[in-house]
Parts: structure tokens; sequence; C-alpha cells
């Protein structure tokens, strides 16, 4: 089992106020599966998918990837498994401002210490692969929405992470747009090399229309995943 | 990737940027002013203080003489015999410096024996008292020449004396780069050589051999000895603290002070021994004055006291209040801007990068904003050297009545003379403001030290960024 979660709950604390975000949950997830995760706005998606991203810790219960549990590493082990084994996508895209598209994709490989030349080829075809190749060198304020997303996409895939945690990857574009992303991220990752979606992906997809969507999905070794969880 | 992140970052927010580099450089700037002009008002004093005391002299040893010593000295004007009578005479006396104990010789020695001494050397400070006239034509109460036998008494007819006065000093011709003469410099001849020991020669003030109209090869008589003028010499400021210069073994007998001086020179082995040696003499010689170069410029006073007291405190102050004024306006702006890119850090964060590595990026492009503003103050620094160099006024020192032992009211010999001398004699120095590699240098690191503690503050707030914050504070 890829990732065990057991009644896991998230506590913020407001001033006085405190906050539930997520409690008791208990999930598990397998390599090659893909994970949908949907809710109404304040459910706790984005709590649930920076637990799974490593960049949080439960206040109860234990999160375990391959066995460890996130809640007790260091905080430089926990930097270490995102950057091994971990690739994020954000709805606001999060580019950094001043780097160049290749720049921002380039940013990935910086902690596996990949070196200059090797690093920018790296980059360059990550950016191929979605269709960026002619954009390299353009900051993110001269790029569109939907190719923002795509280098972000190509910063996620350029290390071929186990996992893609994606949060609401699609929120902040067009239908058009949205449509190319998803059918990107199908391709490029999921495995599917004819861009198609299988039915039950095509289901949780549109339901971008209606509601956020988080997405985890864990194909290594396994293909396509075909369903989802909805918390 | 790390140096075309730290550009791009700089160049994105280039006012910010440009407004640390300055508040640094303005801070640094003004450290490199002060610390110029101090070292300006370091050197004036130092020249002051070598004219006065001579260069390698760092400790003076006098005794302070007792109320009832000294004497006044008796000129004999009568004739001793008729034969005398109207006939021109010079007499002489030698009388020690006012206010200066002889001391035994030997104490040299003692000193020279002392721990963190160096260098000593005795010197025999007198004045001469030259009266010259004819002597009396004495004649008896009835009008008539005296007889034979009878003692003349002075009369009306006495003829008009002159009486002067200079100083003279007897040094130690084996001893010359410490002492009285150890900042001279020769004008023209020669100076004394260790082989003048014994000799009859004699070095002049420059300034007393004009006004005396002395020359070289002329002879200088003291007390019937005549002594060969073999060189003039001159001090830095034009003031020597004795008039004449003899080997000490001549003052010494014509002064009838055999083993004798009243002014011990002492060079310390170096400067950081200079208390340790004073506070050594003064236990061997508890009755000794014992006076350092560091004593000797409380005594200075004049603009220069007060430029060295600015310099000291309102300039120190202010460059140091400038400086961390500076520091806190670079922490705040790189705190600031690490505020500002929270979202950035926790991206970076998430995908991988360690804390450390971040807190490299912040404080590698605060470096790089001391660095700049480290050149700028350098620039600014120097620009504001000159501006005081080129408006302050020329500086003058003035070495307090109460310097060196007693005052002495006129005439003397050594530091105590020079002060004397200097209090009428006010110098004045015209004022720099050096800013040596080693300064600008300084000014350099200081502003990057500025930039590295900005760095540090900001990359201690980034560093403690987890990502999960960093990235809920977008929603």
């Amino acid at each position: 089992m890829l990732y065990e979660l057991t009644d896991v709950t998230k506590r913020y604390e407001q001033g006085r106020k405190v906050v539930s975000a997520l409690d008791g949950v208990t999930l598990s997830i397998d390599e090659g599966e893909f994970l949908a995760i949907q809710g109404s706005t304040g459910s706790g998606k984005s709590t649930l998918l920076q637990l799974l991203g490593a960049m949080d810790r439960p206040t109860g219960g234990s999160v375990l990837f391959d066995g460890r549990d996130l809640g007790r590493l260091r905080e430089g082990d926990l930097a270490g498994l995102r950057a091994r084994s971990l690739g994020f996508i954000f709805q606001g895209f999060n580019l950094i401002p001043t780097l160049s598209a290749c720049e921002n994709v380039e940013t990935a490989l910086v902690p596996w210490g990949v070196k200059g030349d090797e690093r920018r080829r790296r980059a360059l075809a990550a950016l191929e692969g979605v269709g960026l190749g002619d954009r390299a060198v353009h900051l993110p304020s001269e790029l569109s929405g939907g190719e923002q997303q795509r280098v972000a996409i190509a910063r996620a895939l350029v290390r071929s992470p186990r996992v893609i945690l994606a949060d609401e990857p699609t929120g902040n574009l067009d239908e058009k747009t949205r449509d190319e992303i998803i059918g990107l991220i199908h391709e490029r990752y999921l495995g599917n090399s004819q861009g198609a979606l299988s039915s039950a992906m095509q289901k949780v997809f549109e339901a971008v229309d209606r509601s956020p969507l988080g997405g985890v999905a864990a194909p290594q070794g396994a293909g396509v995943g075909d369903g989802g969880h909805g918390v | 990737m790390f140096f075309t992140y730290i550009w791009r970052e700089l160049r994105r927010r280039h006012r910010q940027a440009l407004l640390t580099a300055l508040g640094l450089a303005v801070g640094v700037g003004l450290v490199v002013a002060v610390t110029a002009y101090a070292g300006g008002v370091s050197a004036a004093q130092d020249e002051v203080l070598e004219s006065l005391y001579g260069v390698g002299t760092d400790i003076s040893v006098t005794e302070t003489a007792q109320i009832e010593q000294g004497g006044r000295g008796l000129f004999r004007m009568q004739p001793s015999s008729q034969e005398q009578q109207g006939e021109a005479f010079s007499e002489d006396r030698l009388v020690g410096s006012p206010g200066k104990q002889a001391m035994a010789a030997d104490t040299v020695t003692q000193i020279a024996g002392l721990d963190g001494v160096s260098g000593v050397a005795g010197a025999l400070a007198l004045n001469v008292m030259r009266v010259e006239g004819e002597y009396a034509q004495a004649y008896s109460q009835g009008g008539q020449r005296a007889q034979p036998g009878e003692l003349p008494e002075p009369s009306a007819s006495q003829a008009p004396l002159e009486v002067s006065s200079f100083s003279l000093t007897g040094i130690d011709p084996s001893a010359a780069n410490v002492g009285p003469l150890a900042s001279s410099q020769v004008v023209s001849g020669r100076a004394l050589a260790e082989n003048d020991v014994e000799a009859k020669v004699a070095l002049v003030d420059a300034a007393y051999a004009e006004q005396e109209d002395i020359g070289l090869g002329d002879a200088i008589t003291v007390n019937e000895t005549k002594f060969e003028v073999v060189g003039t010499i001159s001090s830095a400021n034009g003031a020597s603290s004795s008039d004449v210069y003899i080997p000490l073994l001549w003052a010494q007998q014509l002064s009838e002070n055999e083993d004798k001086v009243n002014q011990i020179y002492v060079r310390a082995a170096s400067a950081d021994q200079i208390p340790a040696a004073k506070s050594a003499i003064q236990t061997a010689l508890p009755d000794a004055t014992v006076t350092t170069s560091d004593d000797l410029a409380e005594q200075v006073s004049g603009s220069l006291k007060s430029a060295s007291d600015l310099a000291d405190r309102l300039g120190t102050w202010l460059a140091a209040a400038a400086l961390v004024a500076a520091f806190a306006v670079a922490s705040l702006l790189s705190v600031s801007s690490v505020s500002r890119r929270v979202r950035e850090f926790g991206t970076l964060k998430a995908l991988g990068w360690r804390s450390r590595r971040i807190v490299a990026q912040v404080l590698g492009e605060s470096v790089v904003q001391g660095i700049i503003g480290g050149i700028l103050g350098v620039g600014l620094g120097i620009v504001g050297a000159q501006l005081i160099v080129r408006f302050s006024p020329a500086l003058e020192a003035t070495v307090g009545a109460t310097g060196l032992g007693p005052a002495p009211s006129g005439g003397g010999t050594g530091p105590g003379r020079a002060l004397a001398e200097a209090a009428s004699n006010t110098v004045s120095i015209a004022m720099t403001a050096p800013v040596s590699a080693q300064l600008a240098l300084l000014a350099v690191g200081l502003a990057i030290a500025g930039g590295l503690l900005a760095g540090a503050i900001g990359g201690w707030r980034a560093s403690r960024l987890r990502p999960a914050d960093a990235l809920r504070r977008l929603d």
C-alpha cells in the first residue's frame, strides 16, 4: 500500500477558535490508483492533499507513505520525500514570476542536484512534452493561464514522480483550456497515449464544472487508475 | 540557478534593492568619512606630539626639583685686579632647567634593565645665563681711583651690562635614535656621532642659529669652553626643545653635574608595553615624574583637541548609529521582501527545496545588495572625507601651560620647554582625511555584514515557513 491514512484529524487554531478541517479520515491508496477528491469549499480537500503531499503534519492519527509515518519525519526528510516522490500542480500555477518557463521547470530538478546543461535539457524536453517548447524563455507574465498551467504540469512531470497531487488544477481556467489540461495530464502522466479519458475519469473531471476537485494519481506500474474515492 | 535567481529577483524589485543598498551605503559612507576624519586628526596629533616629544620616545622621566634647590646665580662684576677695571668680560652660569632635579646618571642604566624598555637616553637640560660687559671703573669714596688692594665699590659709572640666556642640552651622542633629537632633522652639517662623546662639538637649532647669526664651523663658547658648530637642526614644527646641544659629558662638566642627568628619554619595546614600562619605572623610581605620550596628548588643546573629541565621541556614535539604522532598514526590507514571497518560497518547499537552500538564496540576494552598498558607501565616504578636508579650517594645537612637570616660565629645555613654546607658538596643522585600502575593505566588509545580517533575519523567517502554511495563505 502506498498511502495508509488512519483516523487522521487536522485542526487549525484561529485565535481562540479551533477549526476542524479533517476529522477521522481513514483511507488507503495503492500504487497505480487514481483518486479524485470532491467536496464543497472548506470541506478539507486541500488539507488532505497537503497531508498526502508531506507539506503538513496531522493533528491526530497517522499518514503512512510507503510505510513511513509522515507525521514523525523531520522537515529535511519530508523535503527529500517531496523532491523524490511527489509532484504538485496547484490551482494558482505557483510559478516563480522572475524565472522563465524553462527555469521554472528547472526548479523541480534543483533539489536533485542536476547541474546546468543537463537540467536545462530535461526541462526543455518536459516543456516540449506539454507543447511549450517555443515558449521556454518567456516569463510567466508573458504566458496565458493555460500556458502557465502547462508549465506547472511540466514542472510536476519533469521528475517522473510516483505521485501527482493536483489541487484544483483547472479551477482557474476556461472550459476549452480545462479540457486541454485534463487531456494533457491524462496523456502525459496517466499513460493513455490515445489522449482519450476513460469513462470513469471523464465523469470525475466533469465534476470540476460543478465543484472544486482535488486529485491524486499514483499510476506507477499499474497503468491508468479508473476510480475515485469521494470524501 | 542560484545566481540567475538572485539576479532576476533583484532586477524585479530593483527599487527596493537600490534603497537597501543606498541605506547601507549611507551608513558605511559615514563610517568611512568619520574613520578617515579620525585618522586625519590622529595623524595631526601624532605630528604635534612627535615634534614635542621625539619620534621613538615613548616615556619621559624627570624628577621634580625641591623648592629650595637651584638658587640664584651670582655674577661677579668686580674686577679681580685693578688692571681688569674697564675691560670687557663675559661670564656664564649654567643652571638646571627650572623644576628639574638632577638624577644620578646610573638611573639610565637602571631604567634600561626594566621590562618593556628597549632604549634609554639621558640628557642634561640646562639654561645658560650670560652676562657680558665691562668691569666697573671703581673709584674711592673721595672720587679717586681705588688704590690697589681695595675692592672697588659699585658706582653709577658702571657700564651697561648685557644679559642673555639660551638653552643648552647635553645629549648622549651614542643614543641618537631616542631622545630630544630623535624627531629632529639636520638642516645643515651633520648630527652628533657616537665618537663625539668627548668632542667639543655642538648642534644648534636652525632658528636660533639664524637669529644669532651662527654658521657651521663657528664656535660657541660656554664657560670659556669653545664648541665647534657641526650642524644645525630643526624639528618637524620648527620648535626644537633646546637652542644648543653638546655632548652630555661636557654639559655635566661645565655645569658641575658630573654623572648627573635631569631628563631621561625611554623607548618601549612596543606600543602596548608602554603602560607596563611606565609602571615599572614608577615602581623603580618612586620620586620621578613619568610621562607617556598619552599623558602629553591630554595636554593638547585648541581646535585639534576639539576635532579629536568630535571624532572620538560624536563621530563614532554618529557612524555607529547610522550603521545600526542602515542594518535595521536593510533587515526590515529583507523581512518585507520575504513576506511578499511567501507563495514563492512555499512553492519551492513543496518542490522539495530544503530550508537551507532558501535561506542561502535570501542571503545571496542580501549579500549582493551589501556589496553594492559597500562600494557605493566607499565612494560616498571618500567624497565625504574630501569635503571635510576641503571645508574644515586649519586645525590648531596648543599645549597647555600645565605641561610636563612644573610649568616652565621661561627657558628650560626638553618637553617642558617645548610645551611652553608651543603655548606661545600654537602649531597649525593642515587637516587630512586619508581613506586607506584597508578602510575601504573594512567598509565593504561592514556592508556585506549588514547584508548578511539582513539576509539571515529574512532567511530565518523564510526557513520557518511550512509549505502548507505558505500555500494556505493563498486561499
